[in-house]
């Protein structure tokens, strides 16, 4: 009798544990996001040059084979650039030790944003330069590249700071296709990024 | 419902509108639209800062006993060094010329508060006197 109960009570459990199964790959199922890959929304094509915090010259081949985030913004900008650069360490600290992802992100004020300007702007966010670069160069290329990220930037002498600029951010795969914009400003569109990412390092 | 119980009730009477009291107590920090307008993307909602780029101002000499410097501070910006306690900064902050006597005011009043330690009670006719100071 005792042995029978037994039997009856691990079928009992089996079934159970079979039911489990099926109601969280039916509940997983559901959630087709995260199952499809991102989607390939263009392809980054930049012909220019930009020198990094660190005086080195930082051209597009650098960058293939990696995935990265790029982003525009400028030392002085007193609006949207501080929230944006707390939202990118947090990226930067997420990611910094892998050795396939990379930051990108260009001054639109090479003027005033000198190699030194952006050095000393890097050591007070402590961040190393072989992940993160901070690039310079001739303004209009920076607007041409930005504009190939689907990004708008732009000189506006009315604006705080002087220039308007996206306050988004551009995700780049290995293939260097861009599979998504991104908020920089707010931080639940930046949870989203972070794990976007780590979608891409996934795939093959 | 036992005894025991019955006794419980007359503390939780007690017990629960003092709770929702104190709850109700909320300290004043004052008017935060100017600091978050103009400040905040910066120094941090929370006046945190963002690690040596921008300083914090949960710990500011400026807002104890050196608050009077902070209304030309505020005005005319900062370009180049300043000192605080044994630490000299390079800091370059944009000038916020544009704002009242009462915004500064309510601005400053929302610094003290939140941050501050203590020292002096502000008012409109102190700050524009400390204004008049502005090199």
């Amino acid at each position: 009798m005792l042995i029978f109960n037994l039997e009856k009570d691990s079928k009992v459990q089996i079934w159970a544990g079979l039911l489990m199964v099926v109601l969280t790959m039916i509940s997983l199922g559901c959630d087709q996001s995260s199952r499809e890959p991102l989607p390939v929304i263009g392809t980054i094509d930049i012909p220019y040059t930009f020198t990094d915090q660190q005086n080195r010259q930082i051209g597009q081949e650098l960058f293939q084979g990696n995935i990265y985030v790029a982003d525009f913004f400028f030392t002085s900008c007193p609006t949207i650039c501080p929230i944006m650069k707390s939202q990118m360490l947090r990226i930067y600290e997420k990611f910094k030790d892998n050795d396939q992802f990379l930051l990108l992100s260009h001054s639109i004020d090479p003027e005033h944003d000198t190699v030194e300007v952006l050095n000393d702007y890097a050591a007070r966010l402590a961040i190393e330069a072989d992940s993160w670069h901070l690039v310079t160069g001739a303004k209009e290329e920076i607007y041409d590249t930005a504009f190939r990220y689907g990004l708008a930037a732009m000189e506006d002498k009315n604006a705080p700071g002087g220039f308007i600029h996206s306050g988004s951010f551009t995700l780049v795969d290995r293939q260097g296709k861009i599979r998504g914009y991104y908020k920089g400003t707010e931080e639940e569109a930046v949870d989203r990024l972070i794990k976007d990412i780590g979608r891409l390092i996934d795939e093959p | 419902m036992s005894p025991d119980r019955l006794q419980r009730w007359p503390v939780m009477l007690v017990l629960l509108p003092a709770l929702m009291l104190l709850s109700g107590c909320k300290e004043n920090r004052g008017d935060p639209a100017v600091y978050n307008r103009h400040c905040a993307s910066c120094h941090g909602r929370e006046g945190q800062g963002l690690r040596a780029l921008y300083p914090a101002l949960t710990d500011s000499a400026y807002l104890g006993h050196r608050i009077g410097e902070l209304p030309c501070l505020i005005s005319s910006g900062v370009r180049g060094k300043i000192v605080t306690g044994n630490r000299t900064k390079n800091i370059r902050m944009p000038a916020f010329a544009d704002l009242s006597i009462q915004e500064m005011n309510s601005l400053i009043s929302y610094l003290q508060l939140n941050w501050g330690k203590g020292g002096e009670t502000l008012s409109e006719q102190k700050i524009s006197q400390w204004l008049r100071t502005c090199p």
